[in-house]
């Protein structure tokens, strides 16, 4: 063969090795979990922690500042290198920072098989056992709470196992923040059944205000009204058990055939913002802070974004249980710190989750009005009136252990499939029963990967 | 080497030092083009999460994409979005450059220039604008019910069946510019004889366009066409910004499956999929324009 033929043809062979050589992916080596932990920080010499959260915003946002500043000043060894960003953008590009050569010391990885379950899986995380031994975390955090972190080292199951992520000191629960002048002016008082609930709904729509704020132009919005809803009529042991996949459950139930009815009535009745489907989660969280809607159904996360503008009119409820139960909710940390297994300061970063979760870290959520994950004395004290609303909400899960897991976190493409799934059931496109079947779906597809 | 000025090779011999002249791009065209391609064709074979070992399923993906409802009506999307990103842009691209080549008025310059803006500015900063204008509240619902067409007003990027076309007409707005600007160039390099003969022959406008105008226009159709299909089928970032292929389905595209399946919901190897097959779309269209279309005299 001449020698200007060979050159095309060994060129192309050489990019074709060079592109399929390697077996993509991660050497999931186990990271080493042996070894002895150090707690002295002060003397771990020049130290740059690289942090990665999604506090960007609001009440957060102040309180990592905060801690950040505590933790520095308290350490002057260690620099803070912060990288914070929304949930969604973080949630994009988490899974390459981890997995890349230089990964950072700390990172937000959220609770459930998309992020934490996945990472674990690929050995990406440092199981976090014996860091709770030194640090004391068992005794700090109820079980409940810490089961939301863990995993087993083959990556089969949640709930159980190792654990991978410690939670930060604040909740979230998901319940019905609401305007109380709009209330008041229409002679109405805090519904207690959900039958008074869809009533109050009603009478607002016909008094031309907007019932329900919402924003659903992401997509994953509109599962929030779909899930408190379903925590209404299901009881804290199946929403559980499907979860964590305990059991033989399935999303096929009567219970989510029911939930999902509901919101189909909700937004054919029109109680939801018009438009909804073109707005932006932040575009309606502003309007409802300037005073547009009756109910928003969201995290107690963005209580400081809501109080903003609506101040001493802002109240909280939870959404009252079907059939005169005690109310559920879904409710974990807001969010949760975990350190790669590429990290090279692993003992540092888990001094600084350590100080995340503190109970120190808890009094200081209480002082910016956040939810305290931990008893804080005193935080009734706060003038306050939402954070007075939703710390009895929250005292009254806590007495009752009433906390249910997010359902996303049940598989890594649930949140995006039950998201385009609920805009077209709310919007009359899916039957109840065919919404649940997509969700059942994707849930049995993931399930049968884990037998 | 004898090299008596005789006998010395003329400029450009050995030919094969060509290869040496392109060498650097093409160490970058490999690099940054070529290797990714061909890895991402690799990966297609696998079912990969991005993390975890990869387990090897051959077409498997390929067989996915043909069968998955949600992926099917996202390539169904992309031939939508061609009628408004291609056909709509060249018919009126056509007939505007027609008619601005017959007659002479001022301002030809300006209105050349400012039909072609919409292709300078940034795709994002496109979708920021019409995103506002498109609003429930934006100014286009505005001015309809200004006219009293409130009937008509519409959540147009939130409904499930105008939000497609709603983007489409954005996509019409940034190519038309391109195709006028195109076609009334290739207008002008047609020989007026050829027009003045049809005259003489009496052909009226109509005659002309298609006996003319159309057939000397081959090259400026393919380019046009061929720009504007790759631009409809590759569309990722209008969609992004404005309905993130919601609501529901009802806007998806190839390209934005691809993204939430690389990076949201951990299915590379699905996601790579995706990509080979929308890279042998694109070609398929491509050379079936250039055989159909252009002048192969």
């Amino acid at each position: 063969m001449k020698i200007s033929r060979l050159i095309p043809v060994l060129t192309v062979l050489g990019l074709v090795l060079t592109a399929c050589s390697g077996v993509p992916g991660a050497s999931s080596e186990a990271p080493e979990d042996a070894g002895p932990v150090s707690k002295d920080v002060a003397n771990a010499g020049d130290v740059t922690l690289e942090v990665w959260d999604f506090h960007n915003t609001g009440g957060e946002n102040k309180w990592a500042e905060r801690l950040n500043r505590e933790f520095t000043d308290k350490y002057p060894n260690v620099t803070i290198d912060r990288h914070s960003q929304s949930f969604t953008d973080l949630m994009a590009t988490l899974n390459l920072k981890v997995s890349s050569e230089d990964p950072p010391d700390v990172v937000a990885a959220n609770q459930g098989w998309q992020s934490m379950g996945t990472l674990s899986e690929a050995g990406l995380l440092l199981p976090l056992d014996k860091y709770a031994e030194a640090y004391g975390w068992q005794d700090l955090y109820p079980e409940s709470l810490l089961k939301q972190h863990m995993f087993t080292r083959d990556g089969n199951e949640m709930g159980k196992g190792t654990l991978f992520g410690m939670p930060n000191a604040f909740t979230s629960i998901v319940g019905a923040f609401y305007n109380r002048t709009k209330l008041q002016d229409l002679g109405l008082k805090l519904p207690e059944t959900f039958e008074e609930f869809e009533r109050v709904l009603q009478i607002a729509k016909d008094e031309g205000e907007i019932p329900i704020q919402l924003g659903a132009l992401e997509q994953w919005p509109i599962t929030t009204p779909f899930f408190a809803t379903l925590n209404t009529m299901a009881s804290q042991d199946y929403i559980n058990n499907l979860v964590y996949g305990q059991g033989d459950v399935s999303f096929d139930s009567s219970e989510t055939i029911r939930a999902a009815s509901t919101l189909q009535e909700w937004a054919q009745n029109g109680y939801f913002a018009p438009g909804y489907n073109g707005v932006s989660v932040t575009d309606a969280d502003q309007r409802f802070a300037e005073g547009e809607g009756l109910f928003i159904i969201s995290g107690t996360g963005s209580s400081a974004t809501y109080a903003d503008g609506l101040g001493s009119d802002l109240g909280f409820s939870l959404l009252p249980a079907q059939g005169g139960q005690a109310p559920i909710a879904t409710g974990s940390s807001q969010s949760d710190f975990s350190i790669p297994s590429g990290s090279d300061t692993p003992d540092v970063a888990a001094a600084y989750i350590d100080f995340f979760a503190s109970q120190h870290a808890a009094e200081v959520a209480a002082e910016i009005s956040l939810l305290p994950l931990l008893k804080v004395e005193g935080a009734q004290a706060s003038s306050d009136s939402v954070y007075t609303d939703m710390l009895e909400a929250q005292q009254l899960l806590f007495e009752n252990d009433a906390y249910v897991p997010y359902l996303d976190w049940a598989t890594p493409t649930f949140l995006d499939t039950l998201g385009k799934a609920a805009q077209s059931l709310a919007s009359g496109r899916l039957t109840p029963d065919q919404f649940v079947s997509t969700g059942q779906s994707d849930y049995a597809k993931f399930r049968a990967k884990k037998e | 080497m004898e090299a008596s000025t005789a006998e010395r090779p003329p400029p450009g011999e050995p030919r094969r030092i060509a290869y040496v002249y392109i060498l650097p791009a093409f160490f970058f065209y490999a690099a940054f083009v070529l290797l990714p391609t061909i890895q991402s064709g690799w990966l297609s074979l696998f079912d990969w999460n991005g993390l975890t070992a990869p387990t090897w399923i051959g077409l498997g993906n390929y067989l996915t994409i043909m069968t998955d409802p949600q992926l099917r009506i996202a390539f169904v999307h992309a031939l939508v979005l061609i009628l408004f990103y291609s056909l709509l842009p060249i018919s009126l691209g056509l007939l505007a450059a027609a008619m601005m080549s017959r007659a002479k008025f001022r301002g030809l310059t300006l209105f050349r220039t400012v039909l072609f803006l919409p292709q300078v500015i940034a795709t994002t900063v496109i979708a920021v604008v019409w995103r506002r204008i498109y609003a429930p509240q934006g100014p286009l619902n505005g001015v309809l019910n200004a006219v009293g067409l409130d009937g008509v007003t519409v959540n147009w990027l939130g409904d499930f069946n105008w939000a497609l076309p709603s983007l489409g007409v954005v996509g019409t707005w940034t190519l038309f510019g391109l195709c006028l600007v195109l076609f009334i160039a290739g207008i002008q390099n047609i020989s007026p004889d050829l027009y003045d003969s049809a005259k003489v022959d009496g052909a009226g406008a109509y005659r002309e366009f298609l006996a003319i105008t159309l057939p000397g226009l081959r090259g400026q159709l393919a380019v046009a066409f061929t720009l504007t299909t790759i631009t409809a089928l590759r569309t990722f970032d209008l969609i992004f910004l404005t309905t993130r292929g919601g609501p529901g389905t009802s806007t998806t595209v190839p390209a934005l499956e691809l993204y939430q399946r690389a990076f949201l919901t951990s299915q590379v190897g699905l996601a790579a999929a995706i990509g080979v097959a929308l890279t042998v779309i694109v070609f398929s269209v491509a050379y079936l324009i250039i055989r159909f279309v252009e002048d192969n005299e």
